[in-house]
Parts: structure tokens; sequence; C-alpha cells
């Protein structure tokens, strides 16, 4: 699987941190890709620059892995698009990652801001 | 999974290469599409757009290209997870079915076992004989050479040792050239000696076939050239082993003929030389020639180093990329070169190259093609069983199936696929196949591990042979196809049936169950697998029949004359090394002293036996004939006074030979001849006092005359000798002969067991000198049980009485099942005519009456087929016309009896049928 490359000046992205904001972006309901790239990029005001490429690959890979399932339909303005549903693997992942990343942030943010 | 108002398509489940890469471009075109509208809402021009939707995307064509790989290789992933669960689904569901009918499954891969053991059995017998590889490099690169006569193409001889060393250096066509023969050795074992044929071989002969020995080195041109010095010798791998296989044999001393032997190698495993069976066991080199080859040599060998001496079998590795056509337009020119060299010895003679038989080096050119009828034959006779088998298995589905056919019909209508289910099925065949195909190959080995060494039993002259009968990759294969191919026999037509047809048909056929007699007159399409079951176990028995008669003709067959009370001792003197001179002396004061014995009638010597496996010929005609017309080939015995004597033979014309014919040298050439060869030569006079002599062609010496002194009845030579060949009889005396066969015969009324009997005369030949070496001791009639022929004959009778006796078995169960079969589904139709007055008798006349017209049209179909197979056969049999009335008749009586009985049980079972039973049940 090729790596997505340059970040454009934005942060980098660490590994697995795509799976868990998709699989988060998810929890409302199925989305298409478009709806998942443009849904992060809303939140974050575009901070992560996460490119486009790479948020399809982990799409795709959370799909073999069953955490998402997938299944073509019609998007708002009636295109064919492929939606993406979050399965129980996929909720019970994003609750065990999710509690992951607080534990590491709290972590790194104790190290940064000592209180 | 469910996405709220998104219509679902149908879905195949598998996704071709062409949907994977057609819905990642939809996709990535969706989400560029989309991002464009996006921005150009925003207010940027479409062309501004589209190049900022690109830009945050990233490299599309790169992540179209891994998007499709993965998802391509994912879908295969997928595919193969699928399949494994499909197929691990069908195996549980086949195995539950298959473990609720016990009894059926036991009877099915009984009878799969039997059919596919008896293939796999014959298959590794083909194996051994057309297929298993001779262990060479490139065996495609190794042809035989041979001297082939211009004048007459289809005369072949050997090459004597100078002429294979000239052909060796001055050929381009060979990057080895080697040269063999075989011959028989004495080697001592422990205490006793022991015939073991040995290939004398050139130096090269095991880089020729690049198989290198495994321990210690190969001969080296000086052991190979005429007369060395330091006799060396390479065990083969079975009689290293039989020597204690130690690593450190390299450099011991064996003692072969007398000489003593150091051992310079031992041969990798399996290796047996040019021969794909029965290869040598011992290797030495040609410079031993001169000291052992002299076994069975038409009088005394010549010396390797002699130009006239064609003793020499050649073969060689052509260079790569020659093909043999070449090789030989190459090879005529040398032939060519050496015929005008070489005037006398080379004359008449041109140089061929041929592909190698896989039953070994000759001096003529072979195939194996003499080899591929009867092969072929066992291989169709041994199907012939797997098809009666499959015909059972056929009929047990059938069977099944209409009882399932209900739940079939309702899971059909249920929409379960006909695919699926024709699967399900075939799996659960395949299922009993692999269960038969497992015990059948236990039994295959069983069987041809006896037969192998029955025949290892034997000893011919004394020579043990071993044959490898281990199953190989080749049989373990053939065996898995024969599953295969019986799972689809029997599997896929019961299945089609079960799966198709009329669905409503049968639900509404068991809301009725069985009001109507469906097999009542009007032949089903089980009776007609019945039939061609009993037909094709007709053709099985017949042949078996043919077979066990030719054997017992064999056990009653003699040469024309007495063997009750003959022995037969066979000693050869060459095995220790005594010269002529020696062993004369010794064979004479044998000869006397059990002559002097009160309870031998005679006692003789003899080099050839008749029903042995040695054949000795000479083309012999009246002195002062001329032309090939008036040539006879008579069988050539050597014998002493008293021969035909010992072997109660009455002289018809003439006299014995005396005394001292039989033992001294020299005197005038006398001969003793039959009367098929006195009738052939002197039609209408006296044969005794005529001249025969021995024609040769202009540049051999002529030999002298031999004068008839008498003349003696015909006796038979082989055991398929129709009539008593001619024969001549030369007096030991004038013609030696280093292994002879000691004739005694015993008074008859003598009542001491054989063993008593055979030790008593070991004992005299033991008083004579202690080391003579006696090959083998037995009496006439275990000399003709031990025939390599005899043996023939017998495995034959074995092999088809086999295929004959699983054929009826296999048959009757058939039989018995359909029957059986057809009795339960006729329960109602016969209790209500039980209940409507008819009498019990009534309907076992009517139900018996039906089989036996079914078992008659068996058998006459059978008979007709029979009749072919008999006429393919006829020449493989033994005494026995392949149309014998006795052995047809024998045959349907059989088979017809025991078809009638099988059935008589369940027909039985239809008359007593209780109809107030069946009534209630209604």
């Amino acid at each position: 699987m090729s790596k997505s490359s340059g970040s454009r000046g934005a942060l980098r992205l660490i590994q697995g941190t795509v799976d868990i904001l998709i699989l988060k972006t998810l929890t409302s309901g199925p989305k298409h890709g478009y709806g998942v790239a443009s849904w992060i990029r809303e939140q974050t005001d575009g901070v992560l620059g996460l490119e486009d490429a790479a948020l399809y690959q982990a799409l795709h890979r959370l799909e073999r892995k069953g955490m998402v399932e997938s299944a073509w339909g019609l998007s708002e303005n009636n295109r064919r698009a492929k939606f993406y549903e979050l399965t129980r693997m996929g909720r019970e992942e994003l609750v065990a990652e999710s509690a992951n990343w607080r534990t590491y942030a709290t972590a790194v943010f104790r190290i940064l801001d000592p209180a | 999974m469910g996405v709220r108002g998104i219509p679902r398509r149908f879905e195949f489940p598998w996704r071709t290469l062409l949907d994977i890469r057609r819905d990642v471009d939809d996709e990535l075109d969706f989400h560029l599409a989309m991002r464009q509208d996006t921005l150009v809402a925003g207010g940027l021009d479409p062309e501004a757009a589209r190049r900022q939707a690109l830009a945050e995307f990233g490299d599309v064509p790169s992540a179209r290209r891994s998007l499709k790989t993965e998802g391509w290789r994912a879908e295969r992933r997928r595919r193969r997870h699928l399949m494994f669960e499909e197929l691990w689904r069908d195996l549980r569901l086949a195995l539950r079915s298959l473990s609720k009918r016990p009894g059926f499954t036991l009877v099915a891969v009984l009878a799969l076992a039997l059919g596919i053991g008896v293939n796999s059995a014959i298959f590794s017998l083909v194996n051994l004989l057309a297929f298993r590889p001779i262990q060479m490099v490139r065996s495609d690169e190794v042809v035989g050479l041979y001297g082939q006569s211009l004048e007459r193409p289809d005369q072949y001889r050997a090459f004597s040792y100078p002429t294979y060393v000239d052909i060796r250096e001055q050929n381009d066509v060979f990057t080895e050239l080697a040269a063999m023969q075989t011959s028989v050795v004495g080697l001592r074992d422990g205490e006793t000696m022991r015939r073991v044929m040995t290939g004398l071989v050139s130096s090269n002969f095991f880089e020729m076939l690049g198989v290198p020995p495994r321990l210690g080195r190969a001969f080296s041109l000086q052991e190979e050239r005429p007369g060395a010095q330091n006799p060396a010798a390479i065990l083969s791998d079975g009689l290293w082993k039989r020597l204690g296989a130690s690593e450190d044999i390299v450099g011991t001393t064996i003692h072969v003929n007398g000489i003593d032997v150091t051992v310079v190698g031992v041969t990798p495993e399996g290796f047996t030389g040019t021969t794909a069976l029965l290869s040598p066991e011992l290797w030495l080199p040609l410079g031993l020639y001169d000291r052992v080859a002299g076994f069975l040599a038409d009088g005394p060998v010549g010396a390797l180093s002699d130009r006239d001496e064609f003793a020499l079998m050649v073969v060689g590795r052509l260079r790569s990329g020659v093909s043999v056509e070449n090789a030989n337009a190459k090879l005529e020119v040398l032939g060519t070169r050496l015929r005008e060299t070489y005037p006398k010895s080379q004359q008449d003679q041109t140089l061929v190259a041929s592909p190698l038989a896989r039953l070994g080096l000759s001096t003529a050119p072979r195939s194996d093609d003499a080899l591929t009828i009867p092969l072929m034959l066992l291989m169709a006779m041994s199907g012939a069983v797997l098809l009666i088998a499959c015909l059972d298995l056929t009929n047990m589905f059938l069977a099944r199936g209409e009882s399932r056919r209900a739940e079939v019909a309702v899971r059909v209508a249920l929409g379960g696929s006909r695919f699926r289910l024709i699967r399900q099925q075939l799996t659960e065949g395949f299922l009993l196949s692999l269960a038969g195909g497992v015990l059948g190959l236990f039994g295959a080995f069983w069987a041809t591990r006896l037969l192998f060494s029955s025949f290892e039993n034997l000893v011919p002259m004394g020579i043990h042979f071993v044959i490898d009968a281990t199953p190989d990759a080749r049989v373990f294969a053939a065996t898995f196809g024969f599953c295969v191919l019986a799972t689809l026999l029997f599997g896929f037509g019961p299945a089609w049936r079960l799966t198709g047809g009329n669905v409503f048909a049968s639900l509404k056929d068991r809301a009725s169950s069985g009001t109507q007699a469906r097999s009542g007159r009007r032949p089903t399409f089980r009776s007609v697998l019945v039939l061609a079951q009993l037909a094709l176990s007709m053709v099985l028995l017949v042949a078996a029949g043919l077979f066990v008669r030719g054997a017992m003709e064999a056990e009653k067959a003699t040469p024309g004359f007495l063997l009750d009370g003959g022995v037969l001792a066979e000693i050869d003197t060459g095995l220790i090394g005594y010269d002529e001179a020696r062993s004369r002396d010794l064979m004479g004061r044998l000869l006397e002293r059990m002559r002097s014995l009160p309870d031998v009638e005679g006692a003789s010597f003899a080099t050839i036996v008749p029903f042995g496996p040695v054949t000795m010929t000479n083309r012999v005609q009246a002195s002062g004939a001329s032309g090939d017309d008036q040539v006879a080939v008579a069988h050539r015995y050597i014998v002493t006074d008293g021969y035909f004597d010992s072997l109660d033979l009455p002289i018809l014309q003439g006299r014995d030979f005396t005394r001292t014919e039989s033992h001294s040298e020299g005197g005038a050439p006398v001969v003793i001849i039959d009367e098929p060869l006195a009738r052939e030569l002197w039609p209408d006079g006296d044969a005794v006092g005529q001249w025969l002599v021995r024609p040769v062609k202009p540049p051999a010496e002529p030999m002298p005359p031999m004068q008839v002194i008498g003349v003696v009845p015909g006796v038979l030579h082989d055991f398929t000798d129709d009539e008593a060949p001619p024969h001549i009889y030369l007096p030991l005396g004038q013609n030696w002969s280093q292994s002879l066969h000691l004739h005694v015969r015993m008074e008859e009324r003598l009542t001491e067991g054989n063993a008593a009997l055979l030790q008593r005369v070991r004992d005299e030949i033991r008083g004579i000198d202690e080391r003579l070496p006696i090959v083998s001791l037995k009496t006439l009639n275990d000399h003709r049980e031990s025939s390599v022929f005899v043996w023939i004959v017998r495995a034959g009778a074995r092999v088809f009485g086999t295929f004959g006796a699983l054929a009826l078995f296999l048959a009757l169960v058939g039989v018995y099942g359909v029957k059986a079969f057809v009795v339960s589904r006729r329960t109602r139709e016969i209790g209500l005519r039980l209940a409507l007055g008819a009498t019990p008798q009534v309907v076992l006349r009517q139900m018996l009456r039906e089989s036996v017209t079914q078992t008659l049209a068996g058998l006459g179909v059978g008979l007709v087929l029979a009749l072919g197979t008999a006429k393919l056969l006829s020449s493989l049999l033994y005494r026995v016309p392949a149309t014998d009335p006795w052995i047809f008749g024998g045959a349907a009586l059989l088979l017809g009896v025991a078809a009638i009985a099988a059935t008589w049980l369940p027909v039985q079972r239809a008359s007593r049928i209780a109809p107030a039973t069946v009534l209630r049940e209604e």
C-alpha cells in the first residue's frame, strides 16, 4: 500500500489516527467517502491536512477489516455513490481506540503542561 | 446491510476484476466532482476548482492503482475463504448424512474399496512395467547401438571389444558410449555359493547413465581393459544390504567364481542399470570378461581382446540436440569406414542407434509393444470391476434418493440451488470414494506384495530377484484419479435425477405415497443398471474361467516322459573356478557313485532340462544337402550315456552313447536325434548312420559332420510347445559344459519323503567333493512347479480369478439391493393383492419370474460380450479354446443361480407381507 506523501505544511497524522477519525465520523450514520472527507475538513478547519488519497486507502482498509460496510446508493444530488456504514466491530474498535487515544494524549499533555 | 433509503442492487457473490476497477474509478470520480462543485459554489471558476480538488486529493493515479490492486487482492482472499467455508460445510453435511446411515456407508465403502483397490493393484503393476522411470539422467538421450547386417536388415549383432573401442573413440554423436554384457557368476555367500546376475560393464557405464556409485568409485580404464589384473567389483544396493550394509565395505574382498575381487563401490538405491526390471546384483569391469562370462555360453568363450568375439551390447548418450536420425546418418559413415578398415570382421555390418526398451538392453533393437496388449487387457478388466462397483453405488444412491425425494423437492421449492444440491451429493460420494480408495490402496499393496514375493520365491536358475513393489507417487495419484472418476460415474446421475424433474409432482407424489407400482413390467433405469452389472460379471467370470482352466492344464503338462521319481540337481563347477579336467573327473566319479546305489535306477548329466528357463538351439542339416530349405532348427542338449534311461525313454533305433563318448574328448563326432528331426531330415529312410552338419556362413570354419548313432522319441521343450520340436543330443565328452544338471531316477516304490530323498542325493554329491556348488536340488515335479511359465499362468489365473470373484460379489450386491428396494416400494401393491385373494405363492412366483427374466437378459448380453473378450484373450490362453463351452456354460450357470438366490430373500419377504398392516397404513 503506497504511503500518502507530503503534508503540505499541515500536521502529520500519527498512524492509525485516520482510522479513528473515520470511525467517529461514521457514528452519525452512513456517509460516502466525500461526505467523510468534508466532515473531517469542516470539523478541524483543515488543520489536519488529511490527503483524500490517504482517506480512501483508510476507508478501504477498514472495510477489508470488517470495521465498516459499503454499498452503492444515490447521493443527495442523485449521483451514484459508495456509502460506508459502521459495523458493530467498528463501533467496538472506536470505543477501544478512543480510550487509548485519551490515555495517550493525557500522558503527552502531562509532560507538555506540567500542572 | 441496510443503508436507509438506498435501493439494493442484486449482487453476485463474486465480484470481477472489472467490477472492482469500475467501483474504484466511480468512487474517486464522484469525490472529485463533488469537491469541484462545492468549490465552484464557493466562487471559484470551474477550472481552478478542478485543480484545487485534485491538489487536495493527492496523487490520484497512484491512489486509483493501489486501491484497485488491494481491492482485487482482498476479493481473491474472500473467494478462497468462501470456497473453503462451503467445502467445509459440504463435508460436515456429508459426514453427518453418512454417519446417519452406517449400513449404507459400510456397503458403499466396501464396494468402492474392492473396485478401486483392484485398479490400484493393476496400476502399480503397469507402473512397474511401463511407467516407473529408470534411474538415469535425461533418459531421452540414452540410446542403444546395434550392429546391423546390410544384406539382411532384420539381423543384428553385438560388438567386439576392439570394435566398441573404435566406435567410442571415433564417433562424433555420443558424449559417452558404454558397453555391457550380463552374465551369471558364483558368489560366496557365507558357506554356500550363490548364483548372482552380473553386469560386465565398461569403465564409463555409470558416468554415461549419470548415476555415479553412492560409495567408492566407478571402474577405471585399467580395470576395463582385456586381461586386467586386480579384479574390482561394484555392489548393487541390494547386495550391499545383503552383505551387512557396512559403510566401510569399499576395500573389502568378495569371492566371485573362486577369484578374490576387491569391492570399489556401491550403486545408489533403486539403480537398475539400463532396464526397468530384474537388474544385475553385481557389477564387474569388462576386464574380467574372460574369467566370468562363460555362463550358458555356446562353447568356451573367446577372449575379450578378440575382434571376432561379438559379445558386447553398446549403449550411449547422444550429444544434446542430436536426434536419433542425425546420429544414424553419421553412424552410417562411421560404419562404412569400419567396414573398409576391417573387411573380415565388419563385413556386411552397419551401425544403427535406436531408443532403449524398458525391459532391457539386447543385441537387437526392441520395443515395449509386446507388453501393451496384456497391460491394456488387465486395465480394461480391472476397470470393468470398478464399473460394476460404481453401478452398485448408483443404485444405492438412486434408492436413497427415492426416500429423500420429498425432502429435496422441498429444498428446491424453497430456492435451494440445484448446483449446490448436486455438489452436496457429489461431496458425499467423494468422501465414500476416498475412504474406499484408502482401504483399497492397502489391499492393493498387500496383493501385489503377495504376487511379487511368489515370483521372488521361484529363484529361477538359482538367481534371486527382488521386485520393488512400494507404491510411488504415480500409484497414489492414479488411485486418487480412480476416486474422482468413480465419484463422477456413480454420483452425478443420481444427483441430477434427484434434484431435477417436477418439484410439484414430487410433492404430490409424496401425498399419495406410492399408490402406483412404478416399476411394474416396464424396464426401469435401475433394472438396466443391474443388467449391465450381470453382463459385465459374465465377461469377467468367463475370463477367470479361461485362465483358471489354463493353469489347470499347466499343472498336468509333462514333457513326454515320467516326472515321478526323478530328482534334478544343478551343479556348476565354474562357480568355484574348477577347470575342465578336474570337473570331468569329479562328474565321472559322481555318476559312478549314484549308479552304484541300490535304489537308483539311472543317473546321467544334461545341460538343458525341458520346461526349464534355458534354451539352446542349433541349425542343422543332412550332410550333402544344400539350401536354406533343408535346414532344421533343433534344440541342443549335451548329455551323458544313460540320459534316456534316467528319463525312462526308450532308444527307438541305434544305440546310446558309450562311456567313452560321454566322458572323453576326441573320437569321431556322434549325435543322437529324435524322431521329429529324423522325420524332417530323412523322411523316407533310416536316420541311423547318416551324417548331420551344422551349416555355417563361408568365412567361418565349417564344423566336422556328426554321425547319427541313435533315434529317440520326441519330447516337448517348452510348456507352450504343441508338439515335440526337433532335438539333437550331443555327448558331453565331445562337448564340455561346466553347468550341468544331474538326473537321478529313484525306484518308484520308495516311500521316503521328498525331503529325505533330496538330502540323500545332496549327501552323495557332498561325499564326492564338499565344495561342489549345488545351485538347485529338487524333484522333477518341483522343477516343473517352479518354472517361470507355470508362475505366469498361475498368476494370470489368480489375477483374473480375483477379477471374476469380485465382479460376481459386486454384481450380487447390486441384484440384491435393487430387488430389496423394489419390494419395499411395492409393499402396498402386494399387500392389496394379498388382501384381494392372491396367495403368497402367486406373488412369490411373479416376483421370481421378474428376477429370472432380468437375469436371463443380463446373461444374454454378457454372453455376447464374453465371446468378444475371449477372442481378444485367445493369444494369452494356455491350451484352452477361447470358446470352451464348459467355461461359458459354467459361468452362466454360476451367475444365474447366484443372481436368483440373491433375490430370494427380498422376494420371500414380499410374500410374507401382512395385508392388514398395509391397509391400516392407508
